[in-house]
């Protein structure tokens, strides 16, 4: 097992070497050069050489790709040539911003997600099943910004009740200074016992979550439900239920565990993808995250940036892949015996 | 998907939306603004910086766009000698910087020695400026190589706001970590990257108070328009400091509670055609092709009536634009211009039109319908600014045409008259290609008179324009205004021609 994983963390560093060496090129190789939108509106030719010269785009291309790789290893990826922040340090405050997001999702995902999909198999075919699999087809059919703006407009425009963007009020900024232990709010609050702070963030979160979730959910829910199904059919299943065994049981203890497996691959995949793919939530509710960030940058040709995150989120969806693939193990006792 | 969140929130304001949530505090105003500051450092800053940094810092002087001349700010009163070569600027006592220390001649030279030395940014207004001296604690002498309106660069939003010399001895890093002293009205409290930027009233400001101004400023960054505007329907917003789409303001018009303020600005259009390049390097084809595009229709529909047609490459609202008989929209005079020209058909012209604004592309497919009717073909070209601007520079790469939205950095028609159009090697912004001794000299003469006869340079810049026209080395598509999406309950909203910014001293709560 220590051999597996050591084997897969090589191949994750090999993989993460590869990515960097083919987003370094492209971001090079590919049209529109961002020097000259990055020192303003009007610069002159002058300018636009010396920014070319701090910046080492006037060296032929393996030498930037040289000192691009030394950076690299000491976890410099530069300055973002778009906002002028360092790269490591907007993305380490944004993909905090983004994990808060998408593990509360994921949360939220199996906690509801899976219950609803069993049920769903359970009663197949009865009313609840067919308002399941109605709704699962309305929440995959609706775009992700028609939902997070009609969830706005109810919640903040007509109702009142929740905030409309941001991670935090503008007063909550300014005069609850809490400190940012973890770059979660939800848990940094806490830990200063600020409690407005905390009501105030949770209130916050909310819709970009309910929008995550319900765009999300539909995935879970349908492959717990089809997964279920398949068991629900086993011999095994219909004998323990002649004996007599309490459906709960049989249905939460046997069956759930039988397809775990699948279903552990699938939670993960969708980890994987909210964090760099909750562009539009981001977008729509102000959320300072990975995905706004991604997307702008490659929208600026912002190569330091863009080369920045995609490693950090390739190495993101890997290590979910790894975490989810060292689960099986836990699952499932064949696995580890073999 | 811009489009289809536009619709939306007409839809959101279709719903009645009549409880405001998170109403701003008293004495809080919140303007909200689609981008976060990129550059804190007054030497650097080069984007829309100004439309928070201008209530923190200042300038000597302060444009005032219905006369043309400048106004006394950080300073009271200006000279200049005969030979238009020396400037004295006597500066205004007893001003004080954010952090206590205090504003005088030596503070006015450390800022524009640092952003000389530093190059940066809109660095390039100071070109002329040789010597700085600080004669005494409140005179500043300024000498230049040759004759050039100083008082006027002096009041430019870029590379002449003036900071605290102990924060310029901090250095740009510090800066960037969200810092800034001024002298202004507000000073900066809080920088909350990409969600907000505070300001607080500075109680020493030298300008007073008289007691019913703002204590607090929020710049709220909100991405997308759909949301801001539900914001301001919420109350959780006073105004939109970034730019409000027109179609957007006209569904907003009947809103009681929402007021658009539209100002004259110094944004317009103009479409470059390639004098490099054929066919457009035949002068009768290039006038030709000024009059195949429908001018009032990008006024009035494109831009939704926050336009006019203009007279002049240089927007009306600048000095020294004069009138000037441009061409109109007229399809016949256009064919018999391209029979004229002798050029053989089938006419075939490329045009750059760059992506992101959407205003840029429907020009480009109306001068493309229109031109099919006179049997013009117009391939368009689409991709970055950025791509695009990097191609028009060489000839290789460039387009027969290409629109582009401009402005001036300071009070000057050289914005226009010298950027776009004066020879230059290697080609920055002169996307025409354009090359003509003769308006060379005469803007050259325009720019050394700008200094010291006023009067004089007006007419030697119309004389250029005129010299620019008659070579058709460009069409002046449309000349903007500025519109201000607010709460009807917030007084004093003005916008300057010559700065990025809404002034938050002068706005009240009625």
């Amino acid at each position: 097992m220590y051999r597996y994983i050591a084997q897969r963390l090589l191949l994750l560093v090999v993989t993460l070497i590869g990515v960097a060496t083919i987003t370094f090129f492209l971001s090079r190789v590919l049209p529109g050069s961002p020097v000259e939108m990055m020192i303003g509106f009007h610069p002159t030719a002058e300018q636009i050489a010396a920014a070319k010269k701090e910046l080492g785009l006037d060296q032929p291309l393996h030498r930037q790709y040289v000192r691009f790789v030394s950076e690299a290893i000491r976890g410099d990826f530069g300055i973002s040539l778009r906002t002028k922040q360092p790269v490591v340090e907007e993305i380490g405050r944004r993909s905090l911003a983004t994990i808060e997001l998408t593990l509360l999702t994921t949360l939220l995902l199996v906690a509801v997600g899976v219950p609803v999909g069993v049920i769903s198999a359970v009663h197949s075919n009865s009313p609840i099943d067919h308002t399941v699999r109605t709704l699962s087809i309305a929440g995959v059919a609706f775009p992700v910004f028609i939902v997070g703006m009609l969830l706005q407009m109810l919640f903040y425009g007509k109702l009142g009740w929740l905030p409309l963007q941001g991670r935090l009020s503008s007063e909550v900024y300014l005069d609850h200074q809490f400190a940012r232990v973890t770059g979660m709010f939800l848990i940094d609050t806490l830990l200063a016992r600020d409690y407005v702070a905390f009501r105030d963030a949770a209130a916050h979160i909310v819709l970009p979550l309910a929008t995550l979730t319900l765009v999300t959910l539909p995935l879970v829910t349908r492959i717990t439900r089809n997964l279920m199904m398949e068991v629900l059919q086993e011999d095994y299943v219909r004998t323990a239920l002649a004996y007599g065994m309490p459906r709960r049981v049989v249905y939460y203890r046997y069956a759930l565990k039988a397809m775990l497996i699948p279903l552990m691959t699938v939670v993960g995949l969708t980890l994987g993808f909210l964090l760099g793919g909750s562009v539009v939530v981001e977008f729509v509710f102000d959320w300072p995250g990975l995905g706004g960030y991604v997307a702008r940058s490659i929208a600026a040709s912002d190569f330091p940036a863009a080369v920045g995150v995609t490693l950090v989120l390739a190495s993101a969806y890997l290590s979910v892949n790894l975490v989810v693939d060292l689960l099986y193990f836990v699952a499932d006792p064949r696995l580890r015996r073999a | 998907m811009n489009r289809l969140t536009r619709f939306l929130a007409a839809l959101g304001t279709a719903l009645a939306m009549t409880v405001s949530p998170g109403a701003s505090a008293a004495g809080t105003v919140t303007l909200l603004d689609s981008i976060d500051i990129i550059d804190w450092d007054p030497a650097i800053y080069y984007s829309a910086e100004p439309r928070v940094v201008l209530n923190i810092y200042e300038t000597l002087t302060h444009y005032n766009p219905d006369t043309g001349v400048a106004e006394p700010r950080l300073a009271t009163s200006w000279s200049v000698s005969e030979d238009g070569l020396t400037w004295t600027f006597n500066l205004r006592e007893g001003v004080k910087f954010h952090d206590g220390s205090d504003w005088n001649a030596g503070a006015a030279k450390a800022n524009l020695d640092r952003v000389r030395e530093m190059g940066k940014g809109a660095a390039y207004i100071w070109n002329a400026v040789t010597e700085i001296t600080a004669t005494d604690a409140h005179t500043l002498t300024i000498t230049t190589s040759y004759p050039a309106p100083l008082d006027l660069v002096a009041s430019s939003q870029y590379a002449a706001t003036m900071a605290s010399p102990a924060a310029l001895e901090q250095g740009t890093d510090w800066f960037m970590e969200g810092n800034a002293v001024g002298t202004g009205p507000y000073r900066l409290v809080q920088w909350e990257k990409s969600q907000q930027v505070v300001l607080e009233k500075n109680e020493d400001y030298w300008g007073g108070w008289s007691g019913d101004e703002f204590d607090r400023v929020v710049y709220r960054l909100v991405a997308e328009v759909a949301t801001q505007v539900q914001m301001l329907r919420g109350g959780e917003g006073d105004l939109i400091v970034s730019t409000t789409p027109a179609d957007l303001l006209h569904q907003l018009e009947g809103d009681p509670d929402l007021v658009v303020g539209v100002f004259n600005s110094w944004l317009n259009i103009p479409l470059m055609i390639n004098v490099g390049m054929a066919p457009t390097d035949n002068r009768k084809f290039r006038q030709g092709l000024t009059y195949i595009m429908d001018y009032a229709a990008i006024a009035n529909d494109i831009y939704g009536g926050y336009g006019s047609v203009p007279k002049s490459c240089v927007p009306q609202a600048m000095w020294g634009a004069g009138e000037h008989d441009v061409a109109q929209f007229d399809l016949e005079k256009a064919k018999m211009l391209l029979e004229e020209s002798g050029v053989p058909k089938p006419w075939k012209v490329t045009y750059h039109a760059y992506t992101g604004r959407q205003e840029i592309m429907q020009i480009a497919e109306l001068y493309q319908a229109l031109a099919a009717q006179v049997g013009v073909e117009v391939e368009l070209l689409t991709g970055e600014w950025s791509v695009l601007w990097k191609k028009q520079t060489k000839q290789e790469s460039a387009a027969n045409m290409f629109a582009v939205l401009w402005w001036a950095d300071w009070p000057t028609p050289a914005g226009w008259l010298e950027t776009m159009f004066r020879s230059e090697d290697p080609i920055v912004f002169n996307f025409s290609h354009y090359n003509n001794p003769d308006y060379d000299a005469v803007l050259d003469e325009a720019l050394r008179l700008q200094g010291s006869d006023q009067a004089m340079a007006v007419e030697k810049f119309m004389e250029a324009q005129r010299i620019a026209y008659d070579d058709a080395a460009a069409m002046c598509l449309v000349d903007l205004q500025k519109t201000i999406l607010h709460r009807a309950d917030l007084g004093g909203v003005d916008y300057n021609a010559a700065y990025e910014t809404v002034s938050v001293y002068n706005l009240r709560r009625m």
